[in-house]
């Protein structure tokens, strides 16, 4: 679980540029977890990518996926050139992997099978880099559902740790279950009853202490992503642009 | 327990949760809204009524003790055949407290019906008007509250009295629409 990421490093989550930055050193342990951990943020995000964007079936985006971890990230180091003032990881690791599929269709050629639906021969690259232009709404929708997911995993290992698993309970049935799984919240009087609420004030305590750990949450997580405090309202602002515009 | 992943691909459905501020008030369905008013009347008073107000209610209900008079909850306050007018004025003001203030704990719709049927119990069995709002203002705010479904028998009686006792009767109750939180 997501969370549980966060649960295990303990009270320091490394920013990440941080985790950039050390998935780019020598340090080959150091180095092997943080890449570790950037992958498992990222990949979900440029599977769906390779997916919707290009066209590529399951093995295909696997292969290309494994064959992009293996030779750019971990043979060429490609983390180490990321450079922050350059702007996002997030844009950084896209143009990379966009490269990488045009550059592997062409090396490729018709002959093999795991290509066969993408574009091949001579004008393949020129049709992936036009694919390329069209905005990524899939990396950008699934990077912020892990966001999001992320953020409310912390929020559960945090209730958990806190003693406070009735905050986590009253937001997960009254906010983020009916939210996306299209459930009817916990209705009042079975909250009030399982939860031993002696007046709405209690109940509204209770949420609001929810949403103020979530957006607190929500802000450390998006901060991570950012890599800068500065930049967390723009982070934030970013990511309900994305979701605004794919829900329009 | 579910792992809390957001399996939707709905893009509302998370932008939902981003727009999440702890200053935004819970959106209660108005099925609830029946049961968080009837909570809000039989919850002991000092819980009722918040923190703000604490010393003051502590008060009251102290000097109610001394005089033999036990008022438990806002259902005996409002319904009972002798309420205090000392509490009736705190109720007003917490209630228009909670209806002007964005992080007002109660929702709107409860916090109005409150501060209403305060006024009218203060005048219809003290004889005492406890607002500074002008008639038709006074008017048209109990007529709105006697409008919601979720507005139990006998609160809607009593607001129903006040306003004959102001020679109004019930009007075209269906045009009724919430009024602004008071000044």
């Amino acid at each position: 679980m997501s969370g549980q990421r966060g649960g295990e490093l303990g009270p320091f989550v490394p920013t990440q540029w941080s985790l950039v930055h050390r998935a780019g050193q020598p340090d080959v342990e150091a180095r092997k977890v943080s890449l570790g951990l950037l992958l498992q943020r990222y990949l979900p995000a440029l599977r769906a990518h390779l997916r919707a964007q290009k066209k590529f079936d399951h093995e295909q985006v696997e292969d290309l996926l494994q064959a992009f971890v293996a030779e750019k990230v971990v043979e060429q180091n490609l983390i180490a050139q990321a450079d922050r003032q350059r702007g996002k990881f997030r844009s950084f690791l896209l143009v990379a992997l966009n490269r990488f599929v045009i550059d592997q269709v062409r090396r490729t050629g018709a002959g093999k099978r795991s290509m066969e639906t993408a574009p091949v021969g001579e004008n393949a690259g020129e049709e992936l880099v036009s694919r390329e232009i069209q905005p990524s709404n899939q990396f950008d929708i699934v990077w912020a559902r892990e966001l999001v997911a992320e953020a409310l995993g912390r929020m559960r290992c945090e209730c958990e740790t806190s003693g406070q698993m009735e905050v986590w309970v009253i937001f997960e049935c009254r906010v983020v279950k009916p939210a996306f799984d299209g459930i009817e919240p916990m209705p009042y009087e079975v909250l009030i009853e399982r939860f031993g609420l002696q007046s709405p004030i209690q109940a509204f305590n209770l949420l609001t202490t929810a949403k103020r750990k979530f957006a607190r949450i929500l802000r450390s997580v998006a901060g991570e992503y950012a890599g800068d405090p500065q930049l967390i309202d723009q982070e934030i602002d970013d990511l309900k642009s994305i979701l605004s515009m794919a829900g329009a | 327990m579910q792992e809390p992943s957001p399996r939707s691909d709905n893009p509302l459905a998370l932008s939902s949760l981003l727009e999440l501020r702890e200053d935004t008030r819970h959106v209660w369905r108005p099925e609830e809204l029946g049961a968080i008013w009837k909570h809000q009347l039989t919850a002991p008073m000092p819980l009722a009524l918040g923190d703000s107000l604490s010393a003051e209610v502590m008060h009251e209900l102290e000097m109610l003790e001394l005089s033999r008079k036990n008022l438990k909850n806002l259902d005996e306050l409002l319904h009972g055949a002798q309420p205090a007018i000392g509490l009736l004025n705190l109720v007003k003001r917490f209630a228009k407290q909670c209806w002007s203030d964005r992080d007002g704990p109660l929702p709107r719709e409860i916090a109005a019906l409150l501060y209403y049927a305060s006024i009218a119990v203060a005048d219809l069995r003290l004889g005492k008007r406890i607002s500074e709002l002008r008639s038709d203002e006074l008017i048209q705010g109990l007529r709105w509250s006697g409008t919601p479904t979720w507005v139990d028998e006998q609160t809607r009686q009593l607001l129903k009295e006040a306003l004959t006792r102001m020679g109004q009767g019930a009007g075209d109750e269906s045009k009724s629409v919430m009024p602004l939180a008071p000044d």
